[in-house]
């Protein structure tokens, strides 16, 4: 069951699909101009229900579950980026993470793969309280060095949030969800899409990246416009 | 959502992560970074150029 951010009062509900990964910095900052956005959207009177959905996109696929280093030793070990290059990369994302109210701590951060984190998320959706999960982990990942790649503490992460630890130490353990996971994953290459945040509202429109709050609010309205027009 | 879609795509660059590698448009990338594609690059074609949204207001983060 998709997260409904907050309940409007005409029409159908106002669908919004995010393709982004726990591990990825501009997807939380993208959550959170987006949900900024929203805020700019109602000030100007929508007041459509808005229906959240977040699938699954696993930006480093090679990244090993323990992985040992920094998240500048693997960027520059990994990807081949100069070690300088990365240093002020991930200053200028922290500083941007700061502009939205986000303290990301890249020393602390502990890189790992994701793959289970996106099925915890799944269980989170048929559960209904996916946002919620997806904030936990975006948090523990990038503001509290927490570890999202294994199922003690991502199962301790969800619990946190609201799921049954148990449950999902099972559903980890039987990977319930694991071919949802490379569904989303399949639809996003049949979409196109190889970079996120991506988030496609209505299933018309398509925003990239982590946009001002007003680029969202903007989509918003015009969709919500087009159903009146209708 | 089912089947591949064609999305008009909206506002300008912005922050994105490709392959593992998160960047900023417009920063100084330097010769070794790998360059993140454009939004219209990452979303398939739009299929009705005349329903294009006004772009965002140019974006300042880097």
């Amino acid at each position: 069951m998709p997260a409904r951010v907050r309940t409007g009062m005409t029409t159908d509900p106002l669908k919004v699909d995010v393709w982004s990964d726990i591990a990825c910095p501009w997807c939380y900052i993208g959550k959170r101009r987006f949900e900024a956005g929203v805020d700019e959207y109602r000030a100007s009177g929508g007041d459509r229900e808005i229906e959240v959905e977040y699938h699954s996109f696993e930006l480093a696929p090679d990244t090993p579950v323990d992985f040992e280093g920094s998240e500048v030793e693997f960027l520059a070990g990994h990807k081949g980026i100069d070690e300088a290059r990365v240093h002020q990369m991930l200053e200028q994302v922290t500083a941007i993470a700061s502009s939205v109210g986000l303290s990301y701590d890249f020393e602390a951060l502990r890189h790992t793969k994701t793959l289970k984190a996106h099925q915890v998320l799944h269980l989170a959706k048929a559960e209904g309280i996916q946002l919620d999960v997806v904030e936990r982990l975006f948090k523990a990942y990038f503001e509290e060095g927490r570890h999202v790649g294994h199922d003690a503490d991502l199962a301790d992460l969800a619990a946190e949030a609201g799921l049954d630890r148990e449950k999902v130490l099972q559903v980890l353990a039987d990977s319930t969800y694991a071919d949802e996971v490379q569904a989303d994953i399949a639809q996003a290459q049949a979409y196109g899409i190889n970079g996120v945040p991506f988030f496609v509202i209505e299933g018309r429109y398509g925003v990239s990246g982590a946009q001002e709050p007003q680029a969202f609010a903007q989509v918003l309205a015009t969709v919500s416009a087009e159903a009146v027009a209708r | 959502m089912t089947g591949p879609g064609t999305f008009v795509m909206v506002g300008e660059d912005a922050p994105t992560c490709v392959d593992g590698v998160c960047t900023v448009p417009g920063a100084d990338a330097g010769p070794s970074l790998p360059a993140a594609p454009a939004p219209a690059q990452t979303g398939p074609v739009q299929a009705d150029p005349a329903s294009v949204l006004p772009a965002a207001p140019h974006l300042h983060d880097a």
